[in-house]
């Protein structure tokens, strides 16, 4: 069967290209506008990876993560971050304390989430939640720093 | 006999005093000539003063005399001054001063006597001749030997008080000068606009404008106190640097909070004498609470249109891109060739964008930097690294030169990489073929870093703009990215972060040089 990836994203067009471009890749697509939807959709048909935009009406994505992270039956479904804010602020609050697994700036190249959405679902990769603090730590560092490089190369 | 000496003798004396209780020459010579008469028997007497080529003839009438007789007498007198110091003074250029013409009625007026006697003194002193004192009569041979040596004795006197006078009244009129120009000046300094503070060597407060006073928030009575609290607050750091460096101006600007929030310039610089040496410091204080909050506004606006551009730009792109990859149906090789002129393009808008967040960014002091000691040798060898396949591309020539022991800096690392990719970047696009060089040199506080190339050049023009916002020049339309004209101002702004300088040298079709410095320690760091 198809992996099922939730698109979370208020603007149309970004859901419909995102939507086609899975699609093509063999992706099955739902969709939502905003953070609550997308928050009910994870929780009623339980995706195998979550795309989310940030600034979004009625419920931003980062509250929305928050609300994923804190439900037992969506916390282990991967968060990647789809949004145009790129500060560093933002990536690191989404990859530390939301537990995000990644996060991907806008304009972003397709290749940028289809390899992310690729490599999480391979290795079937959930947050790690036992793992030893400070490997812990430094892995996020390490992705933090990674995110960031990739946007400047942009 | 004896009597009249005693009395001539007590008048001599008295031209002195007289002297001495006048300002200015013309009372002090109506007195001499009232006097004269005392000295010697005569009908005219009259004083001669030249004044460049001009003169002044003082007339005074002992006797009522014909108009006649008193120009001839000025008529003799001038001739006996031109003779006396070789100058050629006109009639037209003499103005006569008669002190008591009219005071006789004219049918007492003799019009027919002509002048039979005149003696002509020159008032000389110190050597020089000051003009001349003219004695005359209607009666020839009317003056006696013993009666002109004691008239020259008083014209000497005389001469040597207009001589003090003339002397003192070169004072006054100075004294004028100098009063009507500190008038000036503090009309000037209380209108100004600016606010203005002086200090004396001692860096102790001379002089506070109104606007200085105004904008520090101070009573009058508290001007003298500004020294302490002024100096040795904000301004302490402006003098350390004055007195550090041979800077002609330190500018900085702060933020005051009281009397009321505004952010000033202060703009410092050395007072000096004529011969240079320093007597003080002058400084100037602006209000650029509105230009700073332009300036925010304008950094603040920038930011917000670049995140706006975002979002449509990112539908473009991924819109373009799959139509190219064929996902939506196949295309013709002309339309794909199309398409990806619009993809080579958006992301030549992006990187505008990111280029302009991170100006933005510097502009509005953002960004913060993360210092650590940086071994600047590594660093450039990465970056070389990282460049080493477009030179190849290019058949150019990539050198590294170190010359010193240690290249550490005090600096953010990733920023760094950053301004030399930029500078890298810029010499690779401009040069065809040679090679580009990056050097490190150590310095006693500093290390200075390098980028030169044998490339196409800048103008003379053109050197001064490099560093502006979107200036390109020379642009190849060869194959490469094209750039964003953000690059160097970039470059330059996060060098001046670091406390360091960057700067640029070129000769056109030649050559080109980039070089930064970055300060070995943090201890000036201003952050």
């Amino acid at each position: 069967m198809d992996k099922k990836v939730l698109v979370v994203d208020d603007e149309p067009h970004i859901i419909k290209l995102v939507e086609s471009r899975l699609k093509a890749n063999g992706y099955a697509v739902i969709t939502a506008s905003n953070g609550l939807e997308g928050y009910e959709k994870a929780k009623a048909q339980k995706p195998d990876i979550i795309l989310m935009d940030i600034t979004m009406p009625q419920m931003s994505g980062k509250d929305a993560l928050k609300k994923l992270k804190e439900d037992k039956e969506t916390a282990s479904i991967p968060v990647i971050m789809l949004t145009g804010r790129s500060g560093a602020d933002d990536i690191v609050e989404c990859l530390t304390k939301g537990g995000a697994l990644d996060y991907v700036v806008k304009p972003f190249m397709a290749e940028d989430f289809l390899n992310k959405i690729n490599t999480a679902l391979a290795t079937d990769k959930k947050v790690p939640e036992d793992s030893c603090k400070n490997e812990l730590l430094d892995d996020i560092e390490q992705r933090v720093k990674k995110v960031l490089d990739s946007h400047k190369e942009k | 006999m004896a009597e009249e000496k005693i009395l001539v003798t007590d008048l001599i004396k008295e031209v002195g005093n007289q002297a001495m209780s006048q300002l200015h020459c013309e009372p002090f010579i109506k007195w001499v000539l009232e006097k004269t008469p005392l000295v010697i028997d005569h009908d005219v007497s009259a004083i001669l003063l030249p004044e460049g080529n001009k003169a002044k003839f003082y007339l005074w009438l002992n006797q009522p005399v014909s108009h006649e007789y008193s120009r001839e007498c000025k008529l003799k007198a001038i001739e006996a001054l031109n003779a006396a110091t070789n100058s050629s003074v006109s009639e037209g250029a003499v103005e006569v001063l008669a002190f008591n013409e009219g005071e006789a009625p004219l049918d007492q007026v003799d019009k027919t006597s002509p002048m039979a006697s005149f003696s002509a003194v020159p008032l000389i002193e110190r050597g020089n001749c000051l003009g001349l004192f003219v004695i005359s009569s209607r009666k020839p041979n009317f003056f006696l030997a013993y009666k002109l040596n004691m008239f020259n004795v008083f014209v000497n006197q005389v001469a040597l008080a207009i001589d003090s006078l003339k002397a003192r009244e070169k004072v006054v009129q100075q004294a004028r000068i100098i009063e009507r120009d500190s008038v000036n000046m503090k009309l000037a300094f209380s209108g100004m606009s600016e606010g203005l503070i002086m200090t004396d060597e001692f860096n102790e407060v001379i002089l506070v404008n109104p606007r200085a006073s105004k904008m520090l928030g101070l009573m009058p009575e508290q001007v003298q106190t500004i020294s302490k609290t002024f100096i040795s607050g904000f301004l302490s750091e402006v003098f350390k640097e004055l007195a550090n460096t041979d800077k002609q101006l330190v500018s900085r600007d702060i933020d005051l909070e009281s009397p009321q929030k505004m952010t000033l310039r202060i703009d410092a610089a050395p007072a000096r004498d004529s011969k240079d040496k320093k007597i003080g410091t002058v400084i100037l204080l602006r209000d650029i609470t509105l230009e700073k909050e332009v300036d925010r506004l304008k950094t603040e606006f920038i930011s917000t249109v670049s995140h706006e551009l975002r979002t449509p730009l990112t539908t473009i792109r991924e819109s373009v891109s799959q139509v190219l990859d064929g996902i939506l149906g196949p295309t013709t090789d002309q339309q794909r060739e199309f398409l990806s002129i619009c993809l080579e393009d958006i992301d030549r808008l992006t990187r505008i964008i990111n280029d302009l967040l991170d100006i933005s960014k510097i502009e509005a002091r953002k960004i913060q930097l993360k210092r650590e000691m940086v071994d600047l040798a590594a660093v450039v060898k990465n970056v070389g690294l990282i460049f080493q396949p477009r030179f190849k591309e290019k058949a150019l020539e990539l050198k590294t030169v170190f010359s010193g022991q240690k290249f550490e800096a005090y600096a953010d690392k990733d920023k760094i990489i950053q301004v030399l990719t930029n500078l890298v970047g810029n010499s690779l696009k401009f040069t065809r073929k040679g090679y580009v060089r990056i050097s490190l040199e150590e310095k006693q506080d500093f290390v200075e870093c390098s980028i030169s190339d044998t490339g196409r050049g800048i103008s003379e023009e053109d050197l001064p703009k490099v560093f502006s916002k979107f200036q390109q020049f020379g642009r190849t339309d060869g194959p490469g990215e094209k750039g964003t004209g953000l690059g160097l101002s970039i470059a330059k702004g996060i060098i001046e972060m670091h406390q360091g300088k960057v700067w640029v040298e070129s000769s056109l079709n030649q050559w080109t040089k980039f070089s930064f410095t970055l300060p070995k320690t943090g201890e000036k760091a201003g952050e």
